[in-house]
């Protein structure tokens, strides 16, 4: 293994590289890391939530699955998954945001989300983590994509619907591996994690070549 | 409460307008339609799938649930759901008719790529407990309504999508405004 980069990224800040196709993404650590990928040469082709999950056919990913983009071309394949039969990564969430917890604490719903009704709420969260991590490729923030939320175990309903936050993360950090099928511009978050039992932590991205 | 507009939608064909705060859209049907929403002072604010889903803590849009706009902010209120009860209207596939919706959003200028995902309305997916999806071939036997209230001023757009997965493909759709 050649190794291109390696990076820690501190909490509740974002990180972002070009990477090339066949080059392998892995990404640590032990609460919810934002993820996001967009074309290198097209900038304007990014990750789409909507269109991996209809190419899945399923609202989870993992190992073997991959990440399409709005042009229904693969991005990137999950080769390893140390948090399958731990947890799902998740494909329903936007991204937390300073507005996002700034609504939730003015109606009173911070408990909702997980995150205690008291806490002092970060002025920043993923969405401008994000937009940091592909501050070279100058990705307007409506244009953010919605991201894979790697290690955001979520409940859900699949009967009723709802969705419910949970606390389960990885107990020690742990890696997922994304091979890019093309040239990408890759982001991460370090998130905020208020519902994680020791908040967010600082991640690790590592870029190497197999 | 007033009809400000009133209009058949065919198969294939789409409707785009302004919905004004305080107004109802009521679209009507029974195939899948795709909805958007824009905000109409500032369109790179617009409807999104993932905050909606967050911001009510639910998969399924039905009554009492409000849209989202990305930028975190109420757009719209559903005040009624005749779809209720028959099936589950959709906000994980992704656009259906995206050529449609695109061609019928002409004046606002977007392109394929920032094309915004919508509300897939009466698009009645399987989604089983263990996260597998399929599509469900049931839309209503009649057609039905959806009542959305506007929280700002919109530019609102349906495409009545060519969607082969319904037994009611090929249905007209009605679009009516509401003043209360």
């Amino acid at each position: 293994m050649k190794i291109i980069s390696d990076e820690l990224v501190p909490a509740n800040s974002g990180w972002g590289a070009p990477m090339q196709k066949g080059q392998v993404l892995r990404l640590t650590a032990k609460t919810i890391i934002d993820f996001a990928c967009i074309n290198l040469h097209n900038n304007d082709e990014r990750f789409d939530q909507a269109r991996t999950k209809v190419y899945n056919m399923k609202l989870w990913i993992t190992t073997g699955d991959v990440l399409y983009s709005k042009l229904n071309n693969p991005m990137m394949t999950i080769t390893e998954d140390q948090f399958a039969g731990m947890g799902y990564h998740d494909l329903q969430y936007g991204t937390c945001s300073g507005p996002r917890y700034a609504r939730a604490k003015e109606e009173g719903r911070l408990n909702q989300y997980n995150h205690g009704d008291d806490i002092a709420v970060p002025t920043r969260g993923c969405w401008e983590n994000l937009i940091d991590g592909f501050s070279q490729w100058k990705v307007p923030p409506e244009f953010i994509p919605s991201p894979l939320n790697i290690f955001q175990h979520v409940d859900i309903d699949t009967a009723s619907g709802e969705i419910k936050h949970t606390p389960n993360r990885p107990k020690d950090p742990i890696y997922v591996d994304f091979r890019a099928e093309m040239d990408l511009a890759v982001a991460a978050s370090a998130c905020p994690d208020l519902a994680a039992p020791d908040f967010g932590q600082p991640i690790q991205a590592l870029i190497y070549e197999p | 409460m007033n009809v400000i507009c009133e209009e058949t939608v065919s198969p294939q064909k789409g409707w785009v307008g302004n919905v004004d705060k305080g107004q109802i859209l009521r679209i009507t049907g029974r195939s899948v339609i795709d909805f958007n929403a824009f905000k109409r002072d500032d369109i790179r604010e617009y409807f999104d799938t993932a905050r909606t889903r967050i911001y009510n803590l639910n998969m399924y849009p039905t009554k009492g649930h409000r849209l989202f706009s990305k930028q975190n902010n109420p757009m719209m209120r559903v005040l009624e759901d005749g779809f209720a009860g028959i099936g589950l209207h959709d906000l994980q596939s992704g656009h259906g008719c995206a050529e449609g919706m695109l061609s019928i959003l002409s004046s606002l200028n977007i392109n394929y790529l920032d094309l915004p995902d919508p509300m897939g309305l009466f698009r009645n997916l399987d989604i089983s407990q263990d996260g597998r999806i399929r599509p469900k071939p049931k839309g209503p036997p009649e057609p039905v309504a959806i009542d959305l209230e506007a929280e700002i001023n919109l530019i609102c757009a349906i495409m009545n999508c060519p969607a082969s997965e319904t037994s009611a493909s090929g249905a007209d759709a009605t679009i009516t405004i509401l003043q209360p």
